[in-house]
C-alpha cells in the first residue's frame, strides 16, 4: 500500500494520506486509522437488506404507526441509526504535567475512568497479551516435550546402531566421558541444525502470516538456550545405554 | 616358574571360571603361550573351545581366574590384575583388529587412525603425523583422506590395521580378521601383519578359522576344551 492508494471500508471510499510501520492491535491485526464517527459508522452501520427488514418490523408495529401521530416511524428509525456513544478518547498532556494528577482531576470532576499510559499498558499487556502469551505457551511446553521425545528417540535408535562400534571404542581404551562426549555432541548437532532450520523458516515466512509475527532476539536466544538444555535431556538416554555397553561384546560373536 | 624374556606376551596357566556352584563352566583350564615380537601365530580351535574367552582376558577385558600374564617386561596379571588402569593399557599396550574393522563412519581415514593416540593424549599434528606414516607403510596413504564408506573391504581392514599399530604396542589381538575377505586380500592382510610384526617388534595373535591362511602361519596354537597345544605351522598343514 502507497500514499494516495484508495480502500473501501463499508460504504465510503478512503484516501491513503500515511502509512504506520509494526502498527497491529493486541491481538496482532492490522490497524486503520480513520475518523471516530466513520469508523462508529463502519462498525454499528447495518447492510442494506437488515436495515429495510428492520424498517418494515417498526412500520408492522401498531404501537409505532399509531393514527394521529405521524412521523412517529421516523423518529423511532433515525434514533436507531445513530449512537452517541464514543469508544475512548485519547488524551495527550503538556510534558511538564504529571499523568496520575490530570487522571485524577478528569476521575473527580468528569466522573470517567481514566487510565495513564503505564496502567493502559499493565491492562494490555497484564490481562489481554498475558492470556494470548499462557495459551501459546502451553502449546510450546507441549511442542518441547514432543521435540525432546522425538530428539531422544532419534539418537537413541541411532546409538543402538552403533553398539559394536561404542564397544569397540570402549576397547580400544576410549573413556567414557569422551563417548559421552560424541552423544551429546550428536544431539547437540541435531537441535542446532533444526534451530537454524526453524530461524530461517520462521523469518522468511512470518511476513505471509495473516497477523504479525513480532520475531524479537531476545526470544530466539531463549529458544535457542531452551532447544540446548532438550537436546541434553534427550541424549541422557542414548549415553546411560552407550555406558553401559561392555566391551568384551567387541570380542568374538 | 620359566623365564618369560622381556618381549612380547607371556601367558602361564591361566584359568578362566564362569559361574559358581554345580553351574560353574571352566572356560579355559591351565592355558600356556609365548608370542614372541616380530611373530605372528595362529589361534584356531573349534566353536566354544574358548577362543574368545582367551582372546577377552589377553586384551584385559575380562578377568582370568588365575595364572599369570606378562606384556613386554610388565606382569600384568598374577592371579589378579597388576596394572590399575586397564583402559589405558588396552589403549597403548594392545592393538585390536576385528573380523569388520569397526571404523567410525564420520571420520576420516586419517582421523579414525589417529583417534587413539589423541585419546592418550598426544597433539593432533603429531597423531596425524603418525596415521600417515603408518597409512603410507600399509599402501592406503592415497585414501588418507576419504571417508570410511569410500573404501573397500581390504583397504578399510588395512586402516583397522594401522588404528591397531599406532600407539606402537607390543602385541596386537586379531580376531578373525580376513573372515569377510576373499583368499587374495586374506592373504595381503596375513601378509601386511607379517611384515608390521617385524617392522614394529610386534607380537600378533590371528584368532581364525580360516582354512586359507592357517598354511601361512610358522606356529599355530590349537585350543581345545580349554587348553591350548602348541603346533608348528608344518606339522598342522601336513595332518
Amino acid at each position: 500500500m502507497t500514499l494516495g492508494d484508495q480502500i473501501q471500508i463499508r460504504r465510503n471510499l478512503y484516501t491513503v494520506v500515511g502509512l504506520t510501520r509494526r502498527m497491529v492491535s493486541s491481538s496482532g491485526d492490522p490497524m486503520v486509522f480513520i475518523p471516530l464517527k466513520d469508523a462508529q459508522e463502519a462498525q454499528f452501520l447495518k447492510d442494506n437488506d437488515a436495515i429495510v427488514q428492520q424498517r418494515c418490523r417498526i412500520a408492522a408495529n401498531p404501537l409505532f404507526n399509531r393514527p394521529g401521530v405521524p412521523g412517529l416511524v421516523d423518529a423511532v428509525i433515525a434514533s436507531q441509526s445513530t449512537n452517541p456513544y464514543v469508544n475512548a478518547v485519547l488524551v495527550q498532556i503538556n510534558p511538564d504535567l504529571s499523568p496520575e494528577e490530570v487522571a485524577e482531576s478528569i476521575r473527580r470532576w468528569k466522573r470517567l475512568q481514566v487510565y495513564t499510559r503505564s496502567q493502559m499498558e499493565g491492562i494490555l499487556v497484564g490481562k489481554l497479551i498475558a492470556t494470548s502469551a499462557k495459551q501459546i505457551g502451553m502449546f510450546l511446553v507441549i511442542l518441547a516435550i514432543v521435540s525432546a521425545a522425538i530428539v531422544a528417540f532419534i539418537i537413541f535408535t541411532l546409538t543402538l546402531g552403533k553398539i559394536r562400534e561404542i564397544a569397540v571404542l570402549k576397547l580400544i581404551g576410549t573413556r567414557n566421558r569422551t563417548i559421552a562426549w560424541m552423544i551429546l555432541q550428536q544431539s547437540l548437532a541435531l537441535g542446532m541444525i533444526g534451530f537454524v532450520v526453524g530461524k530461517i523458516a520462521a523469518t522468511i515466512w512470518a511476513p505471509f502470516f495473516p497477523k504479525y509475527v513480532l520475531l524479537v532476539p531476545q526470544d530466539a536466544v531463549s529458544g535457542f538456550m531452551v532447544l540446548m538444555v532438550i537436546c541434553v535431556l534427550a541424549s541422557l538416554l542414548a549415553i546411560r545405554t552407550a555406558l553401559k555397553v561392555d566391551p568384551a561384546e567387541a570380542i568374538g560373536g | 616358574m620359566a623365564d618369560m624374556g622381556e618381549k612380547g606376551i607371556h601367558i602361564e596357566a591361566i584359568y578362566k571360571r564362569y559361574g559358581k556352584g554345580d553351574t560353574a563352566v571352566d572356560a579355559l583350564k591351565g592355558v600356556d603361550m609365548q608370542v614372541f615380537p616380530g611373530e605372528v601365530v595362529g589361534l584356531i580351535g573349534p566353536s566354544g573351545s574358548g577362543k574368545s574367552t582367551l582372546l577377552k582376558c589377553l586384551g584385559a577385558v575380562i578377568e582370568p581366574t588365575s595364572g599369570r600374564m606378562k606384556l613386554g617386561s610388565d606382569v600384568i596379571y598374577d592371579n589378579g590384575w597388576k596394572i590399575p588402569d586397564l583402559r589405558a593399557l588396552r589403549r597403548d599396550k594392545i592393538g585390536f583388529v576385528f573380523q569388520a574393522p569397526y571404523l567410525i563412519p564420520f571420520l576420516d581415514v586419517t582421523d579414525n587412525v589417529a583417534l587413539l593416540p589423541m585419546l592418550a593424549g598426544r597433539s593432533n599434528a603429531e597423531s596425524r603425523k603418525r596415521a600417515l606414516e603408518l597409512l603410507e607403510a600399509l599402501d592406503v596413504g592415497h585414501r588418507a583422506k576419504a571417508m570410511i564408506s569410500q573404501l573397500s573391504g581390504g583397504e578399510q581392514q588395512r586402516v583397522s590395521i594401522a588404528r591397531a599399530l599406532i600407539n606402537r604396542p607390543p602385541v596386537i589381538l586379531a580376531d578373525e580378521p580376513t573372515a569377510p575377505l576373499d583368499s587374495e586380500r586374506a592373504l595381503a592382510v596375513i601378509r601386511i601383519l607379517n611384515q608390521m610384526a617385524v617392522q614394529y617388534e610386534t607380537a600378533v595373535i590371528v584368532v581364525t578359522h580360516d582354512e586359507k591362511i592357517i598354511p601361512t602361519f610358522k606356529r599355530l596354537y590349537h585350543i581345545r576344551d580349554g587348553k591350548t597345544q602348541e603346533v608348528a605351522g608344518e606339522d598342522y598343514n601336513n595332518k
